[in-house]
């Protein structure tokens, strides 16, 4: 306040644009335990909401990722060398793409699910479960060289439509909670 | 009207928003937190500051220059610290059951 009043009515213009707040508020406290619980609950909200778009390698390179680690007890009786250098190279590659999208997105929410996303959020953790065992069992057959290429195009298949459904369950949380 | 529990640190808006949005995640950026939030950078070092020195988060800063990165997470007792703000909250909120009596004793 002393430096806006220093620096005269530029000064004070130029501050008040910087501190607009959206839903946060200017006030020393919330005037209401009830205003109090559902700024906690838009941050909260916010975890799970606020994103930019996924890049377009992220879900291929998972599921790459994912179909190589799968098919390593046949490739190790193959070659054991090749394999374990394989799934050193498929770790690494799906640590730094996940450490790539959590910089990018600036945050990773892990707890208080809304409970708009919590049934898409089951549901795809089921299908990764469920499509793993399935490319866990094809590895046993002749065709296990394409685990890697068949993972990364079921998940770059499935991607786009989980990415749709996770936007409209995240506007419907933050509807929800008034941050739209 | 039960006014124990409520944590003044974090009862100030800025800080109960950052709070609330750390608990939720396993850490945030500097950027995100003032883009998301709407605060200008200097506010935002200045609340950060303050909830690490209630220890409420922890600072973890990567690189430096221009390139560098500043995350923050919320450590157990900066949790603990909401669920128990939280808590007071809907105690104020819950009407009262005792009898209104009580209260001409003294």
């Amino acid at each position: 306040m002393r430096n806006t009043a220093r620096s005269g009515r530029r000064g004070a213009r130029k501050l008040a644009k910087v501190e607009s707040y959206s839903y946060v508020s200017t006030m020393e406290s919330y005037d209401s335990p009830k205003a109090s619980l559902e700024a906690i609950e838009k941050g909260s909200v916010m975890a799970w909401t606020r994103y930019p778009p996924v890049p377009p390698w992220f879900y291929p390179i998972l599921g790459a990722t994912m179909g190589t680690l799968s098919m390593m007890v046949p490739f190790g009786r193959f070659n054991p060398v090749a394999a374990v250098a394989a799934s050193l190279v498929a770790a690494g590659a799906s640590g730094a793409t996940a450490g790539s999208y959590r910089k990018l997105r600036g945050q990773t929410p892990i707890r208080n699910i809304p409970p708009e996303l919590q049934r898409l959020i089951t549901a795809a953790v089921s299908i990764i479960v469920i499509v793993y065992g399935g490319l866990f069992v094809l590895s046993f057959t002749p065709f296990w060289p394409a685990n890697p290429a068949l993972g990364a195009i079921l998940a770059w298949i499935a991607g786009a439509p989980f990415e749709r459904r996770y936007r409209q369950a995240a506007d419907a949380a933050e509807r929800r909670v008034g941050l739209q | 009207m039960r006014l124990d529990g409520l944590d003044p640190v974090i009862h100030a808006p800025k800080r109960l928003a950052i709070m609330s949005l750390l608990c939720s995640s396993a850490d945030a950026d500097f950027t995100f937190l003032r883009d998301q939030l709407v605060v200008s950078e200097s506010d935002l070092s200045k609340q950060m500051k303050t909830l690490a020195e209630s220890n409420y988060v922890k600072i973890h800063k990567n690189g430096a220059g221009r390139g560098s990165v500043t995350r923050y997470s919320a450590t157990r007792a900066g949790r603990k610290a909401l669920t128990q703000h939280v808590e007071a909250l809907r105690s104020i909120l819950e009407p009262t059951t005792g009898d209104p009596s009580d209260l001409d004793d003294s």
